[in-house]
């Protein structure tokens, strides 16, 4: 395995366990790794937040889940019911998530001395074929949640 | 005493987190102000003095080093104890917010115990 190959892995592991990490420790979601290629059924739609960093590497993070698991997690981090939460607070918490999983993803990765500029994450939705080329993408990882699929995807430019 | 905070965070969901947090802190008889930028934190805090600032760091608008620079040239802010609460990672913004005058740094993801001990140890005796 070449050194190139070395680093990939070695970033996807660090983006698993940081996504992971930030999920039990904000929502106390406890999720299982999973090849994205295994997760289970998303359903028609899910949601996605992304966001750009620029800096001693530059590139983008998606983040994406069904939307009920979202929900879930925005009720969880807020210690509320989830029926009670609205669209807006759902796209907010998965931006947040999205937002904390980067900053500390690249100081896991890069250290704490380079410095990056995290653009502001924005909330969209992802159809069935997105969800697809997410899941095939070469740089994704995955997590289970209560039988739920989210997915973590890093695009470097 | 009853203490007057802005938290001051583009996230409506990390204001709500932040303040849950600050009443587990002991803190639920606080006046709570809240700002989505730093402009409009710089806006509230012309209406409202309060006693602390919680502030995000990268927010649209004005971002937190901005809004607490500007709050340290404002005599009549000189007072006010500001804590910054970021993703921000990278050792020489921390140590630059903290010479701007942050009073602490705090980086998510935060427990209620984090910011439990700063505060008693910004707003102490007081408590």
């Amino acid at each position: 395995m070449n050194d190139s190959r070395l680093e990939t892995l070695s970033r996807l592991e660090a983006l698993s366990q940081v996504a992971q990490d930030i999920l039990r420790a904000t929502a106390f979601a406890f999720g299982d790794p999973c090849p994205p290629a295994e997760l289970p059924e998303c359903g028609p739609a899910a949601i996605k937040a992304r966001l750009r960093f620029q800096g001693h590497v530059s590139g983008e993070l998606i983040l994406a889940m069904p939307p009920d698991l979202c929900a879930s997690l925005a009720a969880d981090i807020l210690t509320e019911d989830a029926a009670e939460l609205g669209v807006e607070q759902t796209h907010d918490a998965i931006k947040e998530l999205l937002n904390v999983i980067a900053g500390n993803w690249l100081t896991a990765v890069y250290g704490e001395l380079p410095a990056f500029a995290l653009s502001t994450p924005l909330a969209d939705t992802v159809e069935a074929a997105e969800w697809s080329r997410l899941c095939s993408h070469d740089e994704s990882v995955g997590v289970v949640i209560d039988d739920r699929p989210l997915l973590v995807a890093l695009c470097r430019s | 005493m009853c203490h007057r905070i802005l938290v001051v965070d583009d996230s409506a969901m990390s204001r709500l987190v932040i303040r849950k947090t600050l009443v587990l802190a002991g803190l639920e008889s606080a006046e709570y102000h809240e700002a989505s930028d730093g402009a409009e934190a710089l806006a509230v805090l012309q209406q409202c003095p309060v006693d602390l600032v919680i502030t995000d760091l990268n927010m649209p608008q004005m971002p937190g080093d901005e809004l607490l620079a500007r709050i340290r040239q404002l005599p009549s802010l000189r007072e006010v104890r500001v804590i910054v609460i970021s993703t921000e990672g990278n050792r020489q913004r921390q140590d630059a917010i903290r010479d701007l005058g942050a009073a602490a740094f705090i980086r998510k993801p935060f427990t209620p115990e984090q910011i439990k001990s700063v505060i008693e140890t910004i707003l102490e005796p007081s408590l």
